[in-house]
């Protein structure tokens, strides 16, 4: 309670603080889950959101086969909103740069580009094909064939202003100083192949603290994830997704990030089970929701198995112990108050990450609301 | 041009890449990627052993998961992989009977009908000769009297490029509506093939099967595919590879969970190639119910062991009750197998990994992991149900072996199995020798039963036990490049052994058995060849530990056993370097100068990273004091040497006692993991927290005996204190001298508080003492204590 008083008076302060000008703040979420589930779209909207991040696929290194492959492709009939700027994201895994050389890296480029290419209009005439049954089940439509036809035309014209929509392209990798030069071969590869997009990609923690170690890579703008700061697997840990010490550790940075910078946000929750004080799995919140009467409470956010059961795949013992963690609203306010000293980019995207999570639900938005409020 | 492609088997054998991708992938980017999937599950007992190469993605340790085995795998891991399975070898057979010419090659017929892209037969048929003039089985079918076969293979082709996407890069074409239009009449013309009154009995049910797939493609029309299906592909044998495969894709769509279930289950049990499919899309919850479907005992066995093969918890009411139905049946061997696997997981990775089974504080030190008394005891609790559970496990297996049949080895070889782990190596003997099989896995298995037998039954200090062992395990090593999981077997078996020797107290083989085994991962956090030599004995071992490993590797003639042992080493430098580095900790200079002595000069210029960190003068130089190094570089020997003489400098001649302290000090501070020449102490440095780094203190309060040394003059550095404080003792010494002691002292107070809390740094007494007592000092004006003058 003590540390959580002194937190909000840190961000009281912060955010009466004269220096920093007005931001230009405009929300966004990640959508990040593979077959994002329709009745999420109300919280974008109801939030005003500017952008959507789409997953697009993952590019990950197949070990049997010895090259890299796309995996976690984006199903989705979810119609994307009908004005905000999707952006679509793809996520490559920093071992499959390890396996690649240069030649590799351009050819990796080409078969990604085709893919987002190929992918994007696969989007857009699934949103063609929704606003297409939206017009026609309006009672109002005639049916005869040329109403038909200009329910067609409209529709389409709706895909293609979708596709107009996007203007940027986000690459997102943990990679390291020993990838740094094959990633951003990459990013090159890919602004060469794309130059109708800017290309972003995402910045961690620890790239924005050692920019001169990890490098600053060659894209118009990064976007910072604050999040996933501490170590997961430890069980001494209180929260690895988010806690202020931790993240503040990264954002005492004297000189500004090279680039502009926009900003994601965690809005998840996870379970993180041990076995032994050894990490088992994380435990996804709706396993979590469905289970969690099989767990005695023993403290903040611990808890104990009271029994032998089988867990998502994975044999719980009796005494096992989950940490339940989810990002606390005053540590995030809290952060926000650093941030808003080193972050000046204008616009500034704040991307929530991710629709899907119950922290991202409806019953949240004065939360999400209120985050977007402190950094203005 | 090159026309077959090796694209995967299952791939082009119309079980199509969009099924595959629908199944969990698991990668994250902004999340964490939760799969650990079993890297250090400990195993004996081999999950192989049935020789069903099929059965391999339902293993308890699961060797799918090549890439992340931290084991090193063989490079060519896919070789494990099945290249065919016997349902494809059954439809090749039946094409070669149909074809009736002996010379057709089997692999050009499986070129031909799987491997090859529909493009690159279609788009050249006007070329047969010049681009498939090799192929026995092109020219077989160009001959008169096999129109009929040639044309239905060109209807194969011209619907893969429907129902399958070869490459995984390919994305599915935007206009679909383009492609139902294509689909839609392929579906026509397959139609009217059909309704043809010349199609052969072999043609007819092939022509259904591609307008049934087609139709599945073409979202599933449930009722035209279940008509297809019970009109022509239905009547055939059970065995048939067609009617199995077209069962695959009709129970997709069969509306009745029970009648979809145990469709599932038959389409399970025949298609070897569909199997990870079709458990994955079998609904466990239906499979008891279904169960009054299933015609036959083994079609029950079928169902109980899809609803079980994934179950992680305890399998035995399914076992029971498969062995009640059908003793016999095969499908026992895999639950079977999993059931012991697991027994080995829950009773003995912690243990044989060196990771006993008791909870240390550091796991529930925290406020928020407080918990009861008896929680300390759950690891008992755990070991006493586990025991009790094998035995049920054991009894009712015992109980089934008069009634096994086919199954009978198998069984003896898990019963044995289950008394080692039990430690009853009589009972085990008995049940190994009554195995009569003969085959490789076999042999394989009960080698490893032998390596246990001896290390529970002989005497592990006698040569010829030592010899027993090493010869088993030599032949373990030699096969492994050539068995499934076979670095990780060998391993595994070297880490049991190294669990026997260790409780004997032989612990210098039992480091050299573990580091043999090369188990990284093993404590997660290393993976320097280096420090992999060593890792056993920093960690677990004593100062006598490390020297009776000396003298094993320079004896000058070794048994086979310590050939086995010794043979990664070319000399015992590395362990040198380590006894004179734990003594080094503990304080005891004088002794560790005497072990680094025995080290050639450019040992640390030429080895491991020491030059790096050994390259500044840790007696002159904190860094913190002064941002340019020295370059002056130290070994080792130098260093411990320099202390030696700085100690007796300050013992004799007082005036000089402050400025040798002072060195001492700086060196001793330098030596910490606040300084520059750590590696005096460690072979690794974090930022992520030390105290998590170099003993990962999850289980095992044992660490603290050895490592006391390395907690109080490593982590804390105490020595550093002693010194600095001696300086500030010592009559002799100047002011200045002193108020650079001083302020190293409160500089050591602020280093332990961050490193060891998240909270800011709050000045101690030393930062006050420093303030108090030397800021007139020139020391003080050019380094002043800001965090005291803020407050």
């Amino acid at each position: 309670m003590y540390r959580l008083c002194c937190l909000a008076l840190l961000a009281t302060c912060f955010s009466c603080a004269p220096a920093a000008p007005p931001l230009d703040v405009r929300p966004a979420f990640y959508c990040w889950e593979a077959e994002p589930s329709y009745q999420n779209d109300a919280v974008p909207d109801s939030l005003q959101a500017s952008r959507l991040y789409l997953r697009l696929f993952d590019v990950a290194w197949d070990p049997v086969r010895q090259k890299p492959y796309p995996a976690g492709p984006f199903q989705s009939s979810w119609r994307w909103g009908k004005t905000a700027e999707p952006v679509p994201v793809v996520f490559i895994t920093n071992e499959t740069l390890q396996h690649l050389d240069s030649a590799g890296c351009a050819d990796l480029a080409q078969r990604m580009s085709r893919k987002i290419e190929a992918r994007l209009l696969r989007l857009a005439s699934m949103e063609r094909d929704v606003y297409y049954w939206e017009l026609l089940e309006d009672p109002e439509q005639d049916t005869l064939y040329n109403a038909t036809q200009r329910l067609i035309d409209t529709a389409a014209r709706r895909s293609d202003a979708w596709m107009s929509r996007i203007r940027e392209l986000q690459i997102d990798c943990d990679w390291t100083a020993g990838t740094r030069d094959r990633f951003f071969y990459l990013l090159t590869e890919l602004q060469r192949l794309h130059p109708q997009y800017a290309l972003s990609c995402t910045i961690r923690l620890h790239q924005f603290r050692q920019p001169d170690q990890t490098g600053v890579p060659p894209v118009a703008r990064g976007m910072l994830m604050c999040y996933n700061v501490g170590d997961l697997k430890d069980p001494a840990s209180t929260n690895s997704i988010f806690n202020y010490s931790e993240a503040s550790k990264y954002l005492q940075n004297k000189k500004p990030y090279p680039l502009p910078l926009d900003l994601a946000l965690p809005a998840f929750r996870w379970g993180v089970l041990f076995h032994l004080g050894q990490f088992q799995c994380l435990v996804p919140e709706e396993v979590w929701d469905e289970q969690k009467d099989q767990f005695q409470a023993l403290g903040k956010n611990m808890y104990r198995a009271k029994t032998d059961f089988t867990l998502n795949g994975h044999y719980v013992r009796e005494g096992d112990l989950l940490r339940l963690e989810e990002p606390s609203q005053e540590e995030l306010l809290a952060v926000i108050g650093l941030l808003r000293r080193q972050i000046t980019a204008q616009p500034l995207h704040l991307a929530f990450f991710h629709v899907g999570s119950t922290l991202c639900s409806y019953e949240n938005i004065p939360r999400l609301q209120a985050l977007v409020r402190a950094f203005r | 041009m090159k026309i077959f492609r090796a694209y995967k088997l299952w791939c082009a054998l119309f079980v199509s890449l969009p099924l595959v991708c629908h199944s969990p992938v698991r990668l994250s980017a902004c999340l964490f990627d939760g799969s650990e999937g079993d890297d250090l599950r400990f195993f004996m007992f081999r999950p192989d052993l049935a020789g069903e190469p099929a059965w391999m993605p339902f293993y308890y340790t699961q060797f799918t998961y090549f890439g992340r085995n931290p084991y090193e795998w063989p490079r060519d891991a896919s070789k494990f992989e099945p290249k065919t399975y016997r349902d494809v070898e059954a439809l090749l057979d039946d094409w070669l009977r149909e074809i009736k010419d002996p010379g057709v090659q089997q692999e050009d017929l499986r070129g031909l009908l799987l491997d090859t892209q529909p493009d690159s037969l279609l788009h050249h048929l006007h070329e047969l000769p010049r681009f498939f003039g090799k192929n026995t089985c092109v020219s077989a079918l160009q001959k008169p009297g096999r129109e009929a076969l040639w044309e239905y293979l060109l209807w194969v082709k011209r619907c893969e490029a429907y129902s399958a996407y070869p490459d995984v890069w390919e994305e599915e074409p935007a206009d679909q509506n383009q492609v139902a239009r294509e689909r839609d009449s392929l579906v026509l013309g397959l139609k009217q093939r059909l309704q043809s009154a010349q199609l052969t009995p072999f043609l007819q049910p092939r022509y259904a099967f591609l307008l049934l797939r087609l139709l599945w493609y073409g979202n599933g029309q449930a009722a035209e595919m279940e008509d297809l299906y019970q009109k022509y592909l239905a009547p055939l044998p059970d065995s048939a590879v067609l009617r199995n495969w077209a069962l695959h894709y009709v129970a997709q769509v069969t509306p009745d969970s029970l009648e979809r279930a145990y469709r599932f289950s038959l389409a399970f049990d025949h298609c070897d190639s569909k199997k990870l499919r079709n458990e994955q899309l079998f609904e466990n919850r239906f499979a008891k119910a279904a169960l009054k479907l299933a015609k036959t005992p083994h079609e029950k066995a079928t169902l109980l062991t899809l609803a079980e093969i994934d179950n992680p918890g305890k399998s035995l009411p399914a076992i029971r009750q498969i062995i009640s139905l059908a003793p016999g049946d095969r499908y026992l061997q895999l639950l079977v197998g999993r059931e012991v696997n697991k027994l080995e997981d829950w009773l003995y990775t912690l243990e044989y990994l060196g990771k006993s089974g008791t909870l240390h504080h550091s796991v529930l030190g925290q406020d928020t992991w407080e918990t009861d008394d008896d929680y300390y005891d759950l690891p008992k609790k755990w070991r006493s149900n586990d025991l009790q559970y094998l035995r049920q496990v054991r009894q009712t297996l015992l109980e089934a072996l008069p009634r096994a049949g086919a199954n009978r080895d198998f069984l003896q070889l898990a019963i044995a199995q289950l008394f080692l782990l039990d430690h009853q190596p009589a009972s085990a003997r008995k049940y190994a020798d009554a195995v009569q099989g003969k085959n490789f896995l076999f042999e394989l298995q009960k080698r490893l039963l032998q390596i246990n037998l001896i290390l529970q039954t002989q005497n592990l200090s006698a040569t010829t036990t030592q010899d027993q062992l090493a010869a088993q395990l030599r032949w373990l090593e030699a096969q492994r490049d050539n068995i499934l999981a076979g670095p990780r077997s060998f391993a595994l078996a070297l880490s049991l052994c190294a669990d026997f020797f260790e409780k004997k107290g032989l612990v210098a083989e039992a480091a050299l058995l573990r580091s043999r085994g090369n188990l990284r991962g093993y404590f997660g956090d290393y993976s320097e060849p280096y420090y992999l030599q060593i890792c056993q004995l920093d960690r677990r071992g004593s100062p006598e530990a490390v020297r009776k490993t000396i003298q094993l590797i320079e004896k000058p003639t070794h048994t086979a056993f310590e050939r086995l042992l010794t043979q990664p080493y070319r000399n015992a430098w590395p362990f040198y370097d380590l006894l004179g580095t734990m003594l080094l900790r503990e304080g005891q200079v004088a002794e560790a100068h005497a072990v680094f002595s025995h080290l050639p000069a450019d040992f640390w210029k030429k080895t491991y990273d020491f030059a790096y960190y050994l390259e500044d003068d840790p007696f002159g130089h904190v860094a913190v004091l002064e941002a340019n190094r020295s370059f002056d570089s130290y070994t080792k020997t130098t260093a411990t040497a320099r202390l030696l003489e700085l100690e007796k400098a300050a013992a004799e001649d007082p005036a000089q006692a402050g400025a040798c302290y002072l060195q001492l000090g700086n060196a001793w501070y330098n030596f910490s993991q606040f300084g520059h020449s750590w590696m005096m102490l460690a072979y690794s440095w974090s930022s992520s927290g030390i105290l998590h780094m170099n003993f990962y203190p999850s289980v095992l309060p044992d660490y603290a005996v050895p490592r006391l040394g390395f907690e109080r003059n490593y982590c804390r550095a105490e020595k550093a204190e002693l010194y600095y404080q001696k300086v500030l003792r010592t009559a002799t010494a100047d002011t200045e001298t002193k108020a650079y002691a001083a302020f190293m002292l409160a500089q050591i107070d602020m280093e332990r508080q961050q490193a060891t809390s998240d909270d800011n740094y709050r000045p101690g007494a030393y930062a006050k003492a420093y303030k108090q007592a030397y800021r007139e000092t020139n020391f003080y004006k050019t380094h002043p204590c800001a965090t005291i003058e803020e407050m």
